[in-house]
């Protein structure tokens, strides 16, 4: 993992850097949620619309960001040169997991604000709601961070490869909203289970697959 | 040290390398030349581990068995046209980053980094971002990055693409004081820039149509005529 660790943390040093991705996925973030927040207004009280909005915004900033997730490696063709390196596919693939996991929370904390303060209601802030954000991104970023290696690789222009990351992720999205809708009607432990098992299955499919395939992802 | 044998590759129906067979002893200085599409980039890609062959062999004579592409990536250090560089990092935290991914400590990478930055005069611009050179200087910073796990084979592929005449001479230079590595370098004005080079490799078509010393009057375009390559 020490070289996991060396490519998230030169990954992070690059974006508080330049501020570039984040300030972008902020704005893009803010944007979906506010014209997400008038489609729902009128209703209420009640948090059942709140699940449909978190998610919506959430998973277009992480596709918008799967694009994003290689630019660094993009510039002067440095993903080459990590190619070459003696490092591992799953040490790449999960350095560029461990970096792209804390932009997105980071981008995800802020959503959740946007919502709270746009809904007026704290009905999001809970930890469960913070656990799913979590075991959600897993998922999606290590299927979108095996796609998007092919576009650093320069095997593709990277637009044919979101149909494919979205069709994928659909029963992760489908899995974690409706894991959401039960959290905010206070459903019963025993109710919940079964979805987060899943999203947990899920993850651990998508990553192991991805670690396996990286390598071959990569190359010509 | 390095025995390639039949190293085919091919891209659909185009074949960029057939059967390319050649060997590298140590301390060789070895031009690779050719017309635009001969297969140069190609051959030097193989060796680096960015591309796949899709026949042939590499093999390091001193274990006498294919070897293992971790295994290649220390033996092999890689400068193309391109720097290879973060250009939001400054050359020395580019320089310590690639040494600890070649498994230096943090403190030996630093060390390496200010050694190589010297080596190639950019000491003086260490804490500036990439980004912030000029082209010559991101070269020289480039350079530094392939040498920087300290690998017995250099490979380069047309490193004085663009460069001013300032720059293509602090290269010029630099290369003559590499005797102790093997160099093999893709270029297109051989005399100029790697008068060191005592041996040529001919690339046409894909084809390996010369394989020996390298003299003043050789001209790979005289040897492309009849091979698909470019007339002189």
């Amino acid at each position: 993992m020490r070289l996991a660790f060396l490519l998230a943390g030169k990954d992070l040093r690059i974006e508080m850097r330049g501020m570039k991705r984040l300030s972008v996925l902020l704005l893009f973030s803010f944007v979906l949620v506010l014209v997400g927040s008038f489609a729902y207004r009128g209703q209420g009280d009640d948090v059942a619309h709140l699940p449909p909005l978190l998610w919506l915004a959430l998973v277009f900033t992480q596709l918008f960001f799967l694009g994003e997730t290689y630019r660094p490696e993009m510039e002067n063709h440095c993903f080459d040169a990590l190619c070459i390196s003696p490092a591992k596919g799953y040490q790449l693939l999960f350095g560029k997991l461990l970096s792209s996991t804390a932009i997105v929370l980071a981008i995800s904390v802020a959503i959740l604000l946007e919502i709270t303060f746009f809904a007026s209601t704290l009905a999001l802030l809970r930890l469960e709601i913070l656990v799913l954000i979590v075991l959600e991104t897993i998922g999606l970023l290590s299927l979108g961070n095996l796609f998007f290696a092919r576009m650093a690789a320069g095997d593709t222009q990277g637009f044919e490869l979101y149909p494919l990351v979205i069709v994928l992720s659909i029963p992760l999205v489908f899995i974690a909203v409706e894991a959401s809708r039960l959290v905010l009607s206070d459903a019963s432990g025993g109710t919940k289970a079964p979805f987060y098992l899943l999203l947990i299955l899920y993850d651990v499919l998508l990553l192991v697959t991805s670690a396996v395939t990286y390598r071959a992802m990569i190359g010509d | 040290m390095i025995q390639v044998a039949h190293l085919s590759k091919s891209f659909g129906r185009t074949e960029a390398l057939v059967e390319v067979s050649f060997h590298l002893g140590e301390g060789d200085k070895v031009l690779l030349l050719g017309p635009n599409g001969a297969g140069k980039t190609t051959l030097l890609r193989i060796l680096a581990g960015l591309t796949a062959s899709t026949g042939g062999t590499i093999h390091l004579l001193a274990s006498d068995r294919a070897q293992k592409r971790e295994a290649l990536s220390r033996l092999f250090g890689y400068a193309a046209h391109y720097t290879m560089l973060y250009e939001e990092l400054t050359p020395r935290e580019n320089m310590v980053f690639f040494g600890r991914l070649y498994g230096l400590s943090g403190q030996a990478a630093a060390k390496r980094a200010e050694v190589l930055l010297e080596m190639v005069e950019m000491a003086e611009d260490r804490a500036g971002r990439v980004k912030e050179l000029s082209q010559g200087q991101q070269r020289r910073v480039a350079i530094a990055r392939a040498l920087v796990h300290n690998p017995p084979i250099l490979l380069l592929d047309e490193p004085f693409a663009g460069l001013d005449a300032t720059a293509r001479s602090w290269l010029t230079g630099f290369l003559a004081n590499t005797a102790d590595k093997t160099v093999l370098f893709a270029t297109h004005q051989p005399q100029q820039d790697f008068p060191q080079a005592c041996r040529a490799l001919i690339l046409v078509a894909g084809n390996l149509v010369y394989d020996g010393p390298f003299e003043g009057g050789l001209d790979w375009r005289v040897l492309s005529i009849g091979r698909g390559g470019a007339k002189p």
